[in-house]
């Protein structure tokens, strides 16, 4: 059964349709509220909370988007709302002036990072801690935008919809967000820039051939 | 167009502005930026994979009890039924212990009981010994004469003892 049939027969209580639209997108949920609240207890009490609530309101989803985006909206306005109630939201950290400034600077974005191959990367544990910490030295609205964005895809426009703010706020916050990143995760670069061994051996062996 | 700063070649990368080419040094910012979203992605999901089970277990249960339609009233059977699955286990320590006291009964009573109603024996006389005639087998009454007389009235009977002394006159 697709989404929409799973929804039609949560509304008309079937509770194990609704189990299966949980068992699809919890942890992609999970994911969105962690990445937003970097605290797993608070992350799982509003995926749940988010949960209930759309079965709460399954009568005004309307089908004109996916089950998982309408879901995701709650999430990140849970997860929000969330930073707001325990006062952790500090404030603007940067306007669209701050974002014009920076774009004049030539080298505000770094033009490589860890070699281009992402998923190896994820496969060292020292890199893991490093993303992990950088994430955590992000702002709140910083790291909030970095993850609708790089989780969902989300447009600027969605994503100022979702933090009450301006197009340009998110800009800002994005820009300022993935600048801190790269330049808390520079110095790996010159490390994943050397060949490992594996691409040592690969070498060789097309040399030979 | 071409962009001419880091943030519209952010824009580009993420889709919102549309640029016909871009120099290398931008192409490798829009790469950057790209590569910046895939670890971000990855790690995420990593993290979000590795939460136990057992934690969306739990979630589970609590968000069904939570979207279970209300339940209706009670009725008297499942009220009993609630309270005994309640008690069950008070209960059936209470009846094995019944039944162990039972037995042990059974088995210390011994053989002297085997008269016991039911055994097939003589029934005992249970009645109390207030309610058993009075039966006088001798009565030695030293210088004088003794009478016994039992009397019945609607109460019973009373047995009365009436002693003379020999040198008295009877009536005086």
């Amino acid at each position: 059964m697709d989404d929409l049939e799973l929804v039609q027969a949560a509304r008309r209580g079937d509770r194990d349709a609704f189990r299966t639209l949980f068992e699809r997108y919890h942890r992609r949920a999970y994911g969105l509220a962690h990445g937003v609240l970097r605290n797993q207890d608070d992350a799982l009490d509003v995926v749940q909370e988010a949960f209930i609530k759309a079965h709460k309101y399954l009568d005004k989803f309307e089908g004109t988007s996916s089950f998982y985006t309408w879901l995701y909206r709650i999430v990140m306005n849970l997860a929000i709302d969330h930073l707001r109630k325990h006062r952790r939201v500090k404030p603007v950290e940067l306007d669209e002036q701050q974002l014009e400034a920076a774009g004049g600077d030539a080298d505000a974005l770094l033009p490589r990072l860890l070699g281009g191959n992402p998923g190896r990367a994820l496969l060292d544990k020292e890199i893991r801690e490093r993303i992990d910490q950088a994430l955590g030295e992000l702002s709140d609205n910083h790291r909030a935008v970095l993850i609708m964005r790089e989780l969902e895809g989300l447009s600027y426009e969605d994503m100022a919809q979702a933090m009450g703010c301006s197009k340009g706020t998110i800009m800002s916050r994005l820009f300022h967000a993935r600048k801190n990143m790269q330049k808390r995760l520079a110095d790996l670069v010159e490390r994943a820039a050397l060949p490992d061994e594996d691409d040592a051996v690969d070498e060789a062996a097309r040399s030979r051939a | 167009m071409k962009p001419t700063s880091d943030a519209e070649l952010m824009q580009h990368a993420d889709g919102e502005r549309r640029d016909d080419a871009l120099d290398p040094t931008g192409r490798a910012k829009v790469d950057a930026i790209h590569e910046l979203g895939e670890l971000v992605r990855g790690h995420v999901e990593l993290g979000a994979d590795a939460v136990p089970d057992a934690r969306f277990d739990t979630m589970w249960r609590a968000i069904d009890d939570a979207i279970a339609p209300p339940a209706r009233a009670p009725g008297l059977w499942h009220r009993v039924s609630r309270w005994f699955d309640h008690y069950r286990g008070h209960i059936i320590t209470g009846a094995v212990s019944a039944g162990a006291v039972a037995a042990l009964a059974l088995v210390l009573r011994g053989p002297s009981d085997a008269g016991s109603p039911g055994s097939g024996g003589a029934a005992l006389d249970v009645r109390p010994a207030a309610f058993r005639p009075t039966e006088i087998e001798s009565l030695d009454t030293p210088g004088g004469t003794g009478t016994v007389f039992n009397l019945k009235d609607e109460d019973g009977s009373t047995t009365v003892i009436w002693v003379t002394p020999d040198d008295s006159v009877e009536g005086i």
